[in-house]
């Protein structure tokens, strides 16, 4: 943990800091630590706040009163024992050593919801955000990152998408500490910005940091989750100036559905819909701005996980999940408002995480394998044309 | 996307009858209010909590343009040039080409040449297009680009000019049913005036009626 408040100009590098930001970090220069709110224990995964007037969700997104039932209904639920056992003063080297020892139980139930109160810790330490912090460049690596200079195109860019990441969201503007969303989000996207040169910011990303800060509500952890997200669980180049990391996964993505969904993919493949030219912001934004904010906690808990092979079960548990409804679309916008109102109305987490365990036959070495054509058939192609035109 | 007009009776994502479909695609740079315009257009609304356009999203606005009902399928892409990749290969399905400055930026206003360039690489070459300076409403020390300069670059390409806001809903319907008009004209034009199934390019949610949405 985090002492609560930190100048985030102590120490840093002296040279090479850029004075608009740091204009910008004296007056919102603090960082805070998790707000240590106290959540009933049996609040497993993503429980709406109990008051009967809220519209929100435990993480600021407006509720639709229509799902509110279905969700009242998880509420029910009681959380895996495991999560009763783990929690504790503890929790986050349990968490490490559980995950090490790749302890099935914590796998199942990781599967099963990690609860709201321990997210921040589990999120930390399974996708290998704390290994990364402490075998980080420096001591206090965040803090120096955030006195660094960036590109004036990068920060026109992130200025420019600030207010306009969740604005819907009240626990974004100002959160219970009178932080304000837009103030951490800056802090986040310019220093991995920093920290990845190559990548800068990518649209996209301000959704995933965002996230992570509303459900993880520390600062630092949340940059180091993010960070272990895009450097070490997602593949290559997401995010690159020529994001194509994407473009690679939604290939293997059609290819995987040919397999495990030959109706839809044929069918897709008759309408002329590439799945990546409609929906890549399942990619870019990790599925947070296309499932309601609770799924999509229950998925970025398998993910963190078990790495990106959990993204690929998702996406083809929806495509077989809602085969009847896109196999009746007749045109690529069919399909595109199909999959959007699938994905925005999937508040039942259960169903399709089942669904993508149980349901979806996927291997490590399929992906692999795919990935290798897939690969090496864009870099020909880009070879010959460099080739063509040198 | 395939380029279609398509002129049967059909339904679609909204369900209405139209007589012809037309897809139209908005460009420029990122904030210059793409989505903002197509938002006041389609559902005469202004937000000031808008996301960012994460690749590509589109609405669908139907209009009545000449007696006869006109679908308008309008792209909205993100400005962030590394979209690119996905954005361009809109292009050569598009009929017509919004291309979006923000008069109170000076960048997006430079970078319009280059998008021009887009267009003359990926977009068929008698696409119809209109130059839109947006945020006219903004006050006169805020505004960097006179609409004279604006009028003199949309003159050099030879294509329609408007200054557009978004907010104050000035000109944005103008701009939209002008390029609409435009498209109109040079596809009846070409094929022989409305001639019913002359420019049907395929669009299948005109033959068979989507039910999943």
């Amino acid at each position: 943990m985090f002492a609560c408040c930190r100048r985030a100009d102590d120490g840093g590098e002296r040279g090479g800091r850029d004075d608009a930001l740091r204009a910008r970090l004296e007056t919102n220069g603090t960082f805070h630590a998790p707000t240590g709110r106290t959540i009933a224990t049996n609040d497993v995964g993503d429980a709406p706040e109990t008051s009967r007037e809220t519209t929100t969700d435990a993480y600021g997104f407006a509720l639709d009163p229509d799902a509110v039932a279905t969700r009242e209904a998880t509420r029910e639920r009681r959380e895996d024992e495991y999560w009763t056992r783990a929690r504790g003063e503890t929790t986050e080297r349990t968490l490490i050593e559980a995950r090490e020892a790749r302890d099935p139980a914590l796998k199942r139930a990781t599967r099963r919801g990690v609860p709201m109160d321990l997210r921040c810790d589990a999120w930390f330490a399974a996708s290998g955000a704390r290994e990364l912090m402490r075998m980080g460049p420096t001591e206090g690596y965040y803090e120096k990152l955030l006195l660094m200079r960036v590109d004036e195109k990068v920060v026109d860019q992130i200025e420019l998408d600030l207010a306009r990441t969740f604005p819907a969201n009240a626990r974004y503007e100002r959160d219970a500490n009178g932080v304000e969303g837009n103030d951490v989000l800056r802090r986040l996207l310019y220093a991995y910005a920093r920290h990845n040169r190559k990548t800068g910011y990518c649209q996209g990303m301000n959704y995933i940091a965002a996230f992570l800060w509303l459900v993880m509500g520390d600062e630092e952890k949340a940059f180091w989750t993010f960070t272990a997200l895009l450097d070490v669980v997602l593949p290559n180049d997401v995010h690159a100036r020529d994001i194509k990391g994407t473009i690679s996964q939604y290939k293997i993505l059609h290819k995987l559905l040919d397999v495990n969904a030959p109706k839809v993919a044929k069918h897709l493949k008759e309408l002329d819909v590439d799945l990546v030219m409609i929906a890549s912001k399942w990619l870019l934004c990790l599925f947070v701005e296309s499932f309601p904010a609770t799924t999509a906690a229950r998925v970025l808990d398998c993910i963190t996980y078990e790495g990106e092979k959990v993204w690929f079960r998702v996406a083809i548990a929806m495509m077989k999940m809602y085969e009847a409804e896109i196999l009746s679309c007749m045109s690529l916008p069919d399909v595109m408002l199909c999959l959007k109102h699938a994905y925005a109305n999937q508040t039942d987490a259960d169903a399709l995480l089942t669904f993508a365990f149980e349901r979806v036959s996927l291997a490590n070495k399929t992906i692999a394998n795919y990935r290798r054509i897939v690969e090496q058939k864009m870099y020909d192609e880009d070879l010959a044309r460099t080739t063509r035109n040198p | 996307m395939s380029a279609s007009a398509s002129s049967s009776r059909g339904g679609g994502a909204n369900g209405a009858h139209y007589d012809h479909l037309l897809k139209l695609l908005l460009i420029g740079d990122s904030g210059v209010g793409k989505s903002c315009l197509l938002l006041r257009f389609s559902d005469d609304q202004f937000t000031t909590s808008f996301i960012t356009t994460i690749g590509i999203d589109f609405k669908i606005k139907t209009v009545e343009l000449g007696g006869k009902r006109v679908k308008l399928q309008i792209w909205d892409t993100a400005g962030q040039e590394r979209f690119r990749t996905i954005t361009t290969a809109y292009y050569r399905g598009a009929m017509g080409i919004l291309l979006v400055y923000d008069v109170s930026d000076e960048r997006s206003f430079e970078n319009v040449r280059g998008w021009m360039r887009n267009i003359e690489q990926h977009a068929s070459s008698n696409v119809n297009k209109i130059l839109i300076g947006n945020k006219c409403d903004v006050k006169e020390d805020k505004r960097v680009i006179s609409k004279a300069r604006g009028q003199a670059l949309a003159d050099e390409f030879g294509i329609p000019f408007f200054e557009t806001s978004a907010k104050s809903s000035v000109n944005v319907n103008d701009a939209f049913m002008t390029i609409a008009g435009d498209i109109k004209n040079r596809l009846t034009g070409s094929k022989g005036l409305g001639a019913p199934n002359a420019i049907n390019l395929g669009d299948r949610a005109a033959t068979k009626r989507a039910s999943c949405c």
